[in-house]
């Protein structure tokens, strides 16, 4: 197993080179000079150029393009992304920070209760294929499924927000979060969190149920369990243990993949709950032009998920014993 | 002998193609989806007919005029050269409502408003007048949303359209030639895979001006990992058979092969991949219009007239629900026609995810 965690780690840096060529390529990419393209629109010429300059010099720009890719390699390794260009003008990394919870809190939680609900829910359905049960909730995940997030999110913002008034929908925190007890503040954060959790999860959800019925479903027909039931198990141990230890695998697989979607469906759903995430620091800095902090951010999102899939990759021989890679 | 030759019926057995079309006509949900589709389409097409500011038929000054059907062609890009609308039809001040005499006479569209075309009735509830409302300009948001479908139906049908030359070609060359170009090709994809969708696509829109010939160019350029996967697993399965070793063996070039051989019968899952990919593009540009940075403002989109709804959702909440119910039918109906497409192709895949 150590033998198939190293290649499988080997594999990890030519995608990670692939990476920083990429976002490399997009700044590249840009027509003009990048420096000018910052510095222009800044209406006092000396800082105008004072600014020109400081950028030349930050990309290095007088020097041929292998040795700038080397030389913002070599930033990158020791997590050096510039300074924001934006009025703060802040170390992109430090934004980067206390932008990530926010964004990560959502993508784990809501893993995690897709996780939870949709197991029960998909190996009921399939138990009971075709009963009532197994057809309602396959017409209604399917539609969930296809209703995009932040379409669901516009009229749910209207319906519980605006309309009831029963939960808030801007920001992480109330205004007066700072004055409320410690009580307080988990309810406020607890409120703030419902909405946007929900919009984040119930596509996830919908698709992971649709998943592990389907699973199920192959697995249940397998010999193994014909042989358990013909042993005289219990349905509930046939069920819980010989079937679905089996249709876990594919589960683990999708848990890789469903990082990229979840991050990248965030931008639209974040700024429209005005999250402090990831997704709204990517679109302020697009609105800004802020040039070092939208690489920054393609570069570590791109890393987050390629971790999310190399985790998944490792957990395989761990789910499934007879993966053996030799 | 002679005669007896044609007394025997030539018995052809059924193409692929009418199997796949024959089992999809069984699927009552993936039909359902199929006429939504087409519906979008005749929509998108005839959209001066359904909704416009100008009569489809009228008698001015004792002259027949057909402006709105002029505006067909006029709309599509391709009649400016051939048919014109006559004065004073084609002049932007010119209003068919009131300069028109009692002898005179005009026939309709359904929606008798344009997508630009602002009245004072400001965020005016849904009414017998106007069917959906109308937003913050005075603007008929049924009009507007009738002329949005066809940002919706170019994005799916050209985006994708990029999108699978470069998949095929790409995913052709690798699962034809394997070896070190697979591997090559293979780690590539997986780099792209690594970034989210909204991301790498706003980040290449950062340096394009925002308009929908960009954002189709940039999903086509971004989107067609997936479909070159597909392609590539489709090859190496294909590479395998007698008939491919056949062919080489006949001295038929590679070339050949891989376009004239292996691609026809490859393409089965690959369409099927497509069919997602375009409900999957309508919604990414919805988003980005939705962000400002796809179709720009007094042109109508779904996307856009959404973050119209959604700027005034105090104001006027009914304006939130037909942009939403137009995105999510859409979506839901490629996504119902590739499930169909995929069961008819192998009914041993049944629905998965």
């Amino acid at each position: 197993m150590i033998n198939y965690i190293i290649r499988r780690l080997l594999l990890v840096i030519p995608t990670l080179v692939g990476i920083t060529l990429v976002t490399f390529v997009i700044v590249n990419l840009a027509p003009g000079d990048p420096a000018q393209f910052q510095s222009q629109g800044i209406m006092d010429p000396e800082v105008s150029i004072r600014i020109h300059e400081q950028l030349r010099e930050y990309y290095g720009l007088d020097k041929p393009i292998h040795v700038r890719y080397a030389k913002w390699l070599g930033k990158i390794a020791r997590l050096d992304f510039g300074t924001s260009m934006s009025s703060d003008q802040r170390p992109v990394i430090d934004k980067i920070k206390e932008r990530l919870w926010p964004t990560m809190s959502l993508a784990i939680l809501s893993l995690l209760i897709s996780l939870i609900i949709s197991i029960p829910i998909g190996i009921y359905a399939a138990v009971r294929q075709n009963r009532l049960f197994d057809r309602l909730s396959s017409t209604i995940l399917y539609a969930l499924y296809s209703i995009p997030s932040y379409v669901m999110a516009v009229p749910l913002i209207l319906l519980i927000a605006i309309h009831w008034d029963l939960l808030p929908f801007q920001g992480m925190t109330s205004d007066n979060y700072d004055q409320l007890t410690n009580l307080g503040k988990a309810a406020d954060l607890v409120k703030h969190y419902t909405l946007i959790t929900f919009c984040f999860t119930y596509g996830t959800l919908a698709y992971y149920s649709r998943f592990i019925r389907q699973n199920m479903l192959e697995v249940l027909r397998q010999d193994y369990v014909r042989t358990a039931r013909a042993k005289g198990l219990t349905e509930s141990n046939v069920v819980m243990r010989h079937a679905f230890r089996n249709s876990l695998m594919p589960v683990v697989t999708l848990l890789g993949m469903m990082l990229p979607a979840i991050i990248g469906g965030s931008v639209i759903l974040e700024v429209m709950f005005n999250w402090p995430g990831l997704g709204r620091l990517f679109f302020e800095s697009m609105m800004s032009r802020d040039y070092p902090t939208i690489m920054a951010l393609s570069f570590i999102t791109a890393c987050l998920v390629l971790v999310g899939t190399l985790l998944a990759d490792l957990s395989y021989p761990f789910v499934d014993p007879r993966v053996s890679y030799d | 002998m002679i005669k007896r030759k044609n007394n025997i019926q030539k018995q052809l057995s059924e193409g692929f193609w009418p199997v796949v079309w024959r089992r999809m006509r069984r699927n009552r949900w993936g039909m359902f989806g199929f006429y939504f589709v087409l519906a979008m389409l005749l929509v998108s097409i005839l959209s001066p007919l359904l909704a416009s500011d100008q009569p489809v038929v009228c008698r001015y000054k004792g002259k027949l005029y057909f402006p709105a059907i002029v505006e067909i062609f006029q709309s599509r890009g391709t009649g400016r050269h051939f048919i014109k609308k006559s004065k004073p039809f084609n002049l932007p001040q010119f209003n068919a409502k009131d300069r028109l005499d009692p002898q005179e006479f005009a026939l309709w569209p359904l929606i008798p408003y344009g997508e630009y075309e602002q009245t004072l009735d400001f965020f005016s509830p849904p009414s017998a007048d106007h069917w959906l409302g109308t937003d913050e300009l005075g603007r008929d948001v049924a009009a507007r949303m009738i002329h949005g479908t066809s940002v919706s139906v170019k994005v799916g049908f050209i985006s994708m359209s990029i999108a699978a030359v470069i998949g095929i070609a790409v995913g052709s060359i690798a699962g034809y030639c394997g070896g070190k170009i697979d591997m090559i090709i293979s780690r590539v994809i997986e780099v792209i895979v690594c970034f989210p969708v909204f991301f790498l696509i706003l980040a290449i829109m950062v340096w394009l001006e925002p308009s929908i010939t960009n954002v189709m160019i940039v999903i086509g350029l971004t989107r067609w990992t997936s479909i070159a996967r597909f392609t590539r697993g489709e090859f190496i399965r294909i590479k395998g058979h007698d008939y491919v070793t056949a062919a080489r063996a006949l001295g038929i070039s590679h070339r050949s092969i891989m376009f004239r051989h292996i691609l026809p019968n490859s393409l089965a899952p690959v369409l099927v991949s497509i069919t997602f990919g375009i409900a999957s593009a309508i919604l990414v540009e919805s988003g980005l219009s939705w962000l400002g940075f796809g179709v720009q403002a007094p042109d109508p989109s779904w996307g856009n007239i959404l973050r119209m709804a959604y700027d005034s959702l105090r104001v006027a909440p009914y304006l939130v629900y037909p942009p939403c119910v137009a995105i999510f039918m859409a979506v839901l109906s490629y996504n119902l026609v590739g499930d169909s497409l995929r069961d008819a192709i192998d009914p041993r895949l049944r629905r998965a995810a």
